[in-house]
């Protein structure tokens, strides 16, 4: 009981700090990789054919989602983030040497454009998550004291800490809804071909035991008439 | 500044993507449109087994949708009931509220950032529970006995032929 305690605190701990996208996007698919199957299964009006492969279907795309949805968002966020907030303070620090408030020689331009993107990172998981946080280098404290003090001295510009967290929340999200509309249903049409590519190379050695009977039939033109829809057109009565 | 960039770092939109709401009723949206077009397009399946699974798809999310837009909101204004349930928030008053008014002024009260985290969180957490029922158990039941009836309407040509067949 006490262990369940701890699990449900950190769960709730985590949820109410940061709420990202992936983590209810894989619960819900989680519930849904179970509880949908059982319904199509309980469906008595469709056919065996059309059960089984929306069975599968349904399988496979909600464990794709759940694999692809922690899996896949995790790497992105944490290979984008540190990118993406370097990015945003070179593109500030643009805004500010054309608004005349920055030098493009100054030493706090070139602080901005050339950010430390592992200093950065780490600042910002620092407090986040004590256990995983990497011991920063005094290079990459130097690194983040000036950028904070750069920062402190515009008014729009937020601060590391805070641009990284942000900005890992938003990406989080954008990437569950890509994965959503496309590359779920996209690999989970490929499996699909891969499974019926495997299943048809099962049935294969089957087939080749049966002895394929051809005969020629004598050409009909009114049989021709009829399999190409054209006896419609009532030649031969005319 | 470039939008993408813009949008990336925007500190609203990171408030508004850390509501599950607006997360599951975003990627159910989009689910709505990919899923149907995806699985009409795989080619290992005959065009019956596609249709039907399309049909199920688009019905269940937009369906799910629906229902969830419709049930969340109250869901979610009484959520503050089932906290007593939390040993974590034993000691917070929140847990004595009796009206949602009542656990709003009282949430105002607390002070603690930790606790404040944790209410949070329970909230969010009973908040996907109660989404995880309405749109994993809730709504494939009903579509599974919607989903033939409307396929009918959208089909009666090949729903005849079927029955013609079988006769």
């Amino acid at each position: 009981m006490k262990n369940f305690n701890n699990i449900v605190d950190k769960i709730i701990t985590r949820l109410g700090t940061s709420n990202d996208s992936e983590i209810c996007t894989a619960a819900l698919a989680a519930f849904k990789l179970i509880f949908i199957p059982f319904a199509t299964m309980s469906d008595k009006k469709s056919t065996k054919e059309q059960k089984n492969y929306a069975l599968t279907r349904d399988f496979l795309t909600e464990g794709v989602a759940l694999a692809g949805y922690i899996g896949i968002t995790r790497v992105v966020k944490n290979n984008l983030t540190a990118p993406i907030c370097a990015k945003y303070y070179k593109e500030k620090a643009h805004d500010l040497v054309k608004q005349k408030k920055l030098d493009i020689n100054s030493v706090d331009y070139k602080t901005l454009t050339n950010i430390d993107k592992a200093a950065l990172k780490n600042h910002a998981m620092n407090e986040f998550l004590d256990e995983n946080a990497k011991k920063f280098t005094k290079n990459q404290t130097e690194h983040i004291e000036a950028l904070e003090n750069i920062i402190s001295k515009f008014s729009n510009i937020q601060n590391p800490k805070d641009l990284y967290i942000n900005t890992k929340k938003v990406i989080s999200h954008v990437s569950v809804c890509i994965l959503a509309l496309t590359l779920i249903p996209y690999i989970t049409n490929k499996l699909i071909y891969v499974l019926s590519k495997v299943k048809s190379q099962d049935s294969k050695p089957q087939k080749t035991n049966t002895t394929i009977n051809t005969t020629l039939k004598p050409f009909s033109m009114a049989e021709y008439m009829n399999n190409t829809r054209l006896g419609g057109l009532n030649v031969f009565n005319r | 500044m470039s939008l993408i960039v813009n949008f990336l770092t925007n500190p609203q939109a990171a408030d508004f993507v850390q509501n599950s709401t607006c997360q599951v009723l975003s990627e159910g949206c989009l689910k709505a449109v990919g899923r149907p077009t995806f699985t009409l397009l795989d080619k290992t399946a005959t065009k019956e087994e596609r249709k039907y699974s399309a049909t199920k798809e688009l019905l269940y999310q937009s369906f799910s949708m629906a229902a969830f837009f419709a049930l969340i909101f109250p869901i979610k204004r009484n959520t503050f009931k089932l906290l007593k349930f939390f040993p974590q928030l034993k000691n917070c008053d929140v847990i004595n509220a009796k009206t949602a008014k009542e656990y709003q002024e009282k949430l105002k009260q607390v002070t603690d950032k930790t606790m404040l985290t944790k209410i949070k969180g329970a909230n969010e957490l009973m908040s996907i529970i109660a989404s995880g029922i309405i749109l994993a158990v809730v709504t494939p039941q009903i579509v599974t006995r919607l989903v033939h009836p409307i396929m009918n309407k959208l089909s009666p040509d090949e729903t005849k032929n079927k029955l013609d067949k079988k006769a």
